[in-house]
């Protein structure tokens, strides 16, 4: 690449007619009506609210046909169940009944002569 | 008497009430009317219990395969059967292509005797 050096000095210029006016001026983006706002908002609450309650209603259908469908297995489960019962060992084989606890009188009657106590306690045994 | 668990048990609760409904609805019948006593409906019980146990037996024995996939498929979707109403009816319908004239004919003689 050669340059020529002979060649006369241009300066830069405008075009012809001059530059665009600057849009130096405030820019505000288009304003868009607050009933609008309120309305979009409005449709998309209910529509949430909608698809919410639909999808509920659904959910609480399938929870009762759930619960229909373990209610058949019920009786099935209650019949071993009660099998299982009466064969276990579930009867008390003592025949007792409640009494109140012996209170321990040892040396209660210590003024008794012992030898009282001695006579008592062969002429218990000799019975047995 | 084998333990059944409660997957398989909900898994082919239509094949056992297809055969076993009148046995339930007794033994529903007696409960209503006994109150909770075991002893007063044993034969009911016992009925209930061995009618189940036989068509178990049944299903384990030639819808094997049907009744795993649809265990899996249950205990997978946390014991919900309707996800899995696929697997059910293939198993409603192994069991009454293969198994269930023949319960039929049997609980016929059955009844006979």
């Amino acid at each position: 690449m050669t340059i020529d050096y002979r060649q006369r000095w241009v300066q830069d210029l405008p075009p012809p007619g001059g530059y665009e006016p600057l849009p130096f001026g405030r820019q505000t983006p288009k304003m868009v009506s607050g009933y609008k706002i309120f309305a979009g908002v409005g449709l998309v609450i209910s529509i949430g609210t909608y698809l919410f309650i639909n999808q509920r209603l659904q959910d609480l259908r399938n929870e009762e046909e759930e619960r229909r469908r373990l209610t058949k297995i019920l009786p099935i489960i209650q019949a071993e169940n009660d099998i299982m019962f009466l064969g276990s060992a579930h009867e008390n084989v003592y025949h007792t009944r409640w009494m109140p606890p012996s209170i321990d009188r040892c040396g209660a009657f210590k003024i008794i002569p012992q030898s009282w106590v001695a006579e008592k306690k062969q002429h218990h045994g000799g019975h047995h | 008497m084998e333990p059944y668990s409660r997957a398989e048990l909900i898994v082919s609760v239509d094949s056992i009430w297809s055969v076993c409904e009148r046995t339930m609805y007794a033994f529903e019948k007696c409960k209503i009317d006994n109150g909770n006593d075991p002893q007063a409906c044993l034969k009911y019980s016992v009925s209930v219990a061995g009618c189940t146990q036989k068509i178990m037996r049944e299903i384990t024995k030639t819808c094997k395969p049907e009744l795993d996939k649809a265990v899996h498929c249950v205990e997978e979707n946390n014991m919900r059967t309707l996800k899995c109403t696929k697997e059910t009816e293939e198993l409603f319908k192994c069991f009454k292509t293969n198994s269930f004239e023949k319960l039929v004919l049997l609980i016929i003689d059955l009844y006979k005797n």
